[in-house]
């Protein structure tokens, strides 16, 4: 008699670190190369270890002349992801594999269930820690030569933004919409979308320091000014960290109006005169060359307008470029109180005074376009979706993932859990692939990749039969994506 | 106290394998530059090693061991690396692009496997643990964990001279026959299906008069013809794996009747079985094996073999045998009219752990086809989340799989074929089978 139960241990992080081969090739000085790790409480020891088998695993694969690099590693407990960001840089997760007690003859038994570790979905959760990095930081190599402080610099930079990072990493909760990695965009139509496309166009000739200008609806992009790439790593950031943390704040502050609007990123009150809050650093990597830029994002009722401004451009024609020297550039990320010289408070003061003048009636007629479209949406529909365009990385879903174990949205939890097998098997399979399946419960999955478009759903239709679930997923294409060609 | 003693000794030597291993990779990395950074090893498709877990090397398919002395250190390094750790654990793969590794100790022996064939990975642990099984069978259990009881750096090649046949065989025939995906063998087909139980109560009228005979199978080149059993002692397809491939790899069976010791590591992996074995007669070319427990029944079972031979001939049964032998498999287009649009397929009747399956086309790439059926597999019989069914549309097949409690069904279509003409196919399909099914499969198998 065999038993099931749910995990008895979920997915957990059991390393997080990042070498880099040039340092310690001398014996005994292993311990230079390990530039973070995590935990921090390991002993150095097991540290030089577990990078060394690492290095070990890296070089013995290199010899069978592979034409990738190692990407992962599975053991009965555990999966090692590797990734090499950079030239001699690598990094490396080690995740642990969820566990189920089966009672097999009366005696409990842990099962390792590493198909619940899926390769695609946890490597790209490495590469995308890697990006966040590089989007607040800049590369490791550029860490390392700005600062003159050596290897210690680029350590202490890590130790600073990995500390907290690998803690909200959400490892338990990962899904297909890891590994896709795509952008939410607000559907909207041509007329409410000039309207917001002009407000930006007028904010970035006001302010010629506004390099880029990112405009989001209730957490849904609306404009874009960054290069896909950047946006697919701040979008990451605004709506794992940046949106999810200011939640609450908004609830309980009550000096909030509708009509008013606040700095979520910026000075907290400009009648203050000292506090210019968080304006952190960011480096985009997708141009030609890396662009240094200090990020303020104001929210106003339900959108968030980002603004990416050239600290050292004025508006106007004065310019100060010996200010690319500042020393203390990047010591502290997140604290930003003096050295924007060219972000005085009375900056502030006259941005937020023009975006209070223009930006709320668009952002008025937005809400009302979107109250009438969620109150003519059809409800309670029978298939759950997910669909991805990576040509424009748009992103859209019907999948709510739940935390824990329970069905999520009506769909059973296995369901979920074969997405990201159907996507790593459609990749592996051509351009043009489709994968029907019915699991043991009855529902349906069905797969599809034509060129760039992906797109998955779980049916609820019991009994049906494979020609049945044929024509209800082309019904649905119809329905829901009626001007996206998908090859049949 | 006497515990911070041991846990600084178990770092100590921890930090040594570490070192081994980075020694072990520079030497491998300079002694061996020439051959691997050479075309001829960036070349092959699929390396398998078998080691000790000492690191000896025992058995490598491509190049001599000899050359790769030091890659051997590496792979045992590895492998103790991992499983000496503080929390005990077990190495078991490593993906680099289109480079899968898999490990499987079976102590005390390594073995593993380097594949760019795009074989998945539950394929290839079976490929692995067939290998294993393959050792077992030549030396049993028994001995091979003796050997190493007594002297861990034993080097196993002296035992297993000669071996190396079987297993490079091995290796060739499970790289491409789906019977070991499946966990089943393959039946001659014969017509009428009275043919098959006329052979079966021949062998079994013969072979239920010696009291120390367990099996009697009759084989034609990589099918079954007739098997027969003593009563509670199954014979596991891993098992006639083994059997098929003794026969396979030995050219003296051919010379006339030869006897030799094996373990069947299904029916028992501590001892031998003693296996005569002869081609039926001048004759006729399928291949009778006869397993006893007795090592002294060679001239008893060759004077079996000469009735069974008898009998079959006054039958007229040994021309059907070779008729069918002759004919060999079979087209889809000798299946019937009705399942027009299926390319191939393989059905495997789960009862009975057989399968069988049409000839495959020239046309298509059994190289490709193969792993995409592998995939499937591997979905279908996922231990967290099964399949019933699955249909993948690619761009130049269609493929179903489909997994009922009586079948396993892998069906190939080409990729315009729509779907209601496929699925009337298969249920045409099905119905063939099931009224081939006594001249396809073996299904009641005789005991005495």
């Amino acid at each position: 008699m065999v038993t099931k139960a749910s995990f008895t241990k979920k997915a957990s992080l059991v390393n997080f670190f990042v070498y880099c081969t040039r340092y310690g090739q001398e014996e005994g000085d292993e311990y230079q190369k390990v530039l973070y790790y995590y935990p921090p409480e390991a002993s150095e020891d097991s540290k030089i270890r577990t990078v060394g088998l690492a290095e070990a695993v890296i070089r013995f694969t290199g010899t069978f002349n592979c034409e990738h690099p190692c990407e992962y590693l599975t053991t009965k407990k555990t999966k090692q992801y590797f990734y090499e960001p950079e030239p001699d840089f690598w990094m490396a997760m080690t995740i642990g594999i969820p566990v189920t007690e089966k009672v097999k003859d009366g005696v409990s038994v842990p099962e390792y269930c590493s198909e619940d570790v899926w390769s695609n979905v946890y490597r790209s959760i490495l590469i995308q820690s890697y990006e966040m990095f590089r989007f607040f930081m800049g590369t490791f190599e550029s860490v390392l030569t700005k600062v003159s402080d050596d290897v210690n610099g680029l350590k202490s930079r890590l130790e600073h933004f990995y500390s907290k990072y690998v803690l909200t990493m959400e490892l338990e909760h990962a899904s297909l919409l890891d590994a896709i990695h795509g952008l939410i965009f607000l559907p909207l139509d041509r007329q409410n979308f000039l309207k917001i496309h002009c407000l930006v166009n007028l904010l970035e000739e006001q302010y010629p320091c506004a390099r880029h200008v990112v405009f989001l609806y209730n957490e849904m992009l609306v404009w874009s000014g960054l290069e896909q790439k950047d946006m697919q790593v701040f979008y990451r950031y605004l709506t794992t960290n940046l949106f999810p943390s200011c939640a609450p704040e908004v609830m309980n502050s009550g000096r909030m109006t509708p009509q008013a609007g606040r700095f979520l990123l910026g000075p907290p009150d400009v009648k203050e005169e000292e506090n210019f809050g968080k304006i952190p650093h960011v480096i985009l990597h997708a141009g030609p060359t890396p662009e240094e830029l200090q990020l303020v994002i104001y929210k106003l009722q339900n959108a968030c307008i980002c603004i990416f401004i050239d600290g050292t451009c004025r508006p106007g024609p004065v310019c100060f470029p010996w200010l690319f020297l500042w020393d203390i550039f990047y010591m502290d990320n997140f604290i930003y109180p003096t050295d924007t010289l060219q972000l005085t408070m009375d900056f502030f003061r006259k941005l937020e005074a023009f975006l209070l003048t223009h930006a709320p009636p668009v952002v008025e007629d937005v809400t009302t376009q979107q109250a009438k479209r969620l109150h003519s949406a059809a409800p309670d529909q029978h298939f759950k979706y997910v669909y991805f365009n990576r040509t424009n990385l748009a992103q859209k879903n019907t999948v709510i993932i739940e935390p824990g174990d329970r069905s999520s949205g009506g769909i059973p939890v296995e369901a979920l859990r074969l997405l990201p097998d159907l996507h790593s098997d459609l990749h592996h399979m051509g351009t043009r692939v489709e994968i029907a399946a019915k699991m043991t419960n009855d529902y349906w999955v069905v797969a599809k990749l034509s060129d760039s478009r992906e797109f998955y759903v779980v049916l609820n239709q019991k009994s049906a039969s494979l020609l049945e679930i044929t024509e209800e997923v082309q019904k649905l294409c119809r329905s829901q994506f009626n001007n996206i060609f998908f090859v049949d | 106290m006497a515990e911070v003693t041991v846990l600084e000794k178990d770092v100590n030597e921890m930090q040594l394998a570490q070192d081994e291993i980075t020694h072990l990779e520079r030497r491998w990395s300079q002694d061996d530059e020439l051959l691997h950074g050479s075309k001829e090893w960036r070349d092959v498709v699929k390396h398998v090693f078998i080691l000790s877990e000492a690191g000896k090397p025992i058995y490598s398919r491509h190049f001599s061991e000899e050359k790769l002395v030091s890659l051997f250190g590496v792979m045992q390094a590895l492998v103790s690396c991992v499983s000496d750790s503080e929390d005990p654990n077990e190495l078991e793969s490593i993906q680099a692009g289109g480079h899968l590794f898999v490990f499987l100790r079976r102590s005390p022996l390594i073995l593993v496997a380097v594949s760019q064939a795009g074989h998945s990975l539950p394929f290839l642990c079976i490929q692995l643990e067939y290998l294993y099984n393959q050792v077992v069978s030549v030396l049993t259990c028994n001995q091979l964990e003796g050997i190493y009881r007594q002297r861990k750096n034993y080097d196993l090649r002296r035992l297993l001279g000669g071996a190396e046949s079987l297993l490079n065989r091995l290796l060739d025939f499970t790289d491409d026959a789906p019977d070991v995906l499946l966990g089943a063998v393959r039946c001659l087909k014969l017509r009428p299906a009275s043919i098959r139980d006329a052979i079966s109560n021949a062998l079994l009228s013969h072979c239920s008069k010696l009291r120390t005979l367990v099996y009697g199978v009759l084989l034609a080149r990589e099918e079954v013809i007739g098997m027969v059993r003593m009563k509670r002692c199954q014979l596991h397809p891993g098992d006639i794996h083994l059997l098929l491939n003794l026969v396979r790899s030995n050219e003296s069976f051919q010379n006339g009747e030869s006897w030799a010791p094996i373990c069947l590591p299904h029916f028992d992996p501590m001892g031998f079985l003693y296996c005569y074995v002869s081609y039926l007669s001048e004759d006729c070319r399928a291949i009778l094996l006869l397993l006893t427990t007795d090592r002294d029944m060679f001239f008893p079972l060759s004077d079996t073999r000469c009735r069974i031979v008898e009998s079959l001939r006054k039958g007229k049964y040994l021309e059907k045998i070779n008729e069918a032998m002759e004919n060999g498999g079979y087209e889809m287009k000798d299946v019937d009219a009705s399942v027009g649009g299926i390319e191939h397929f393989l059905y495997k009747h789960r009862g009975s752990s057989q399968y069988t399956c049409s000839t495959f086309p020239q046309h298509l790439s059994w190289k490709r086809i193969y792993p995409l059926y592998q995939t499937l597999h591997q979905r279908i019989h996922s231990p967290t989340r099964p399949l019933k069914l699955l249909y993948l549309t690619g761009e130049t097949e269609c493929i179903l799989a489909w997994e009922t409690g009586e079948f396993e069904a892998y069906i190939t279509f080409g990729c315009l074929v729509q779907r209601s003409q496929a699925i009337a196919a298969v249920n045409n399909l099905l119905k063939w089978i099931k009224s081939q099914e006594s001249s396809l499969f073996l299904l009641n198998l005789p005991t005495f």
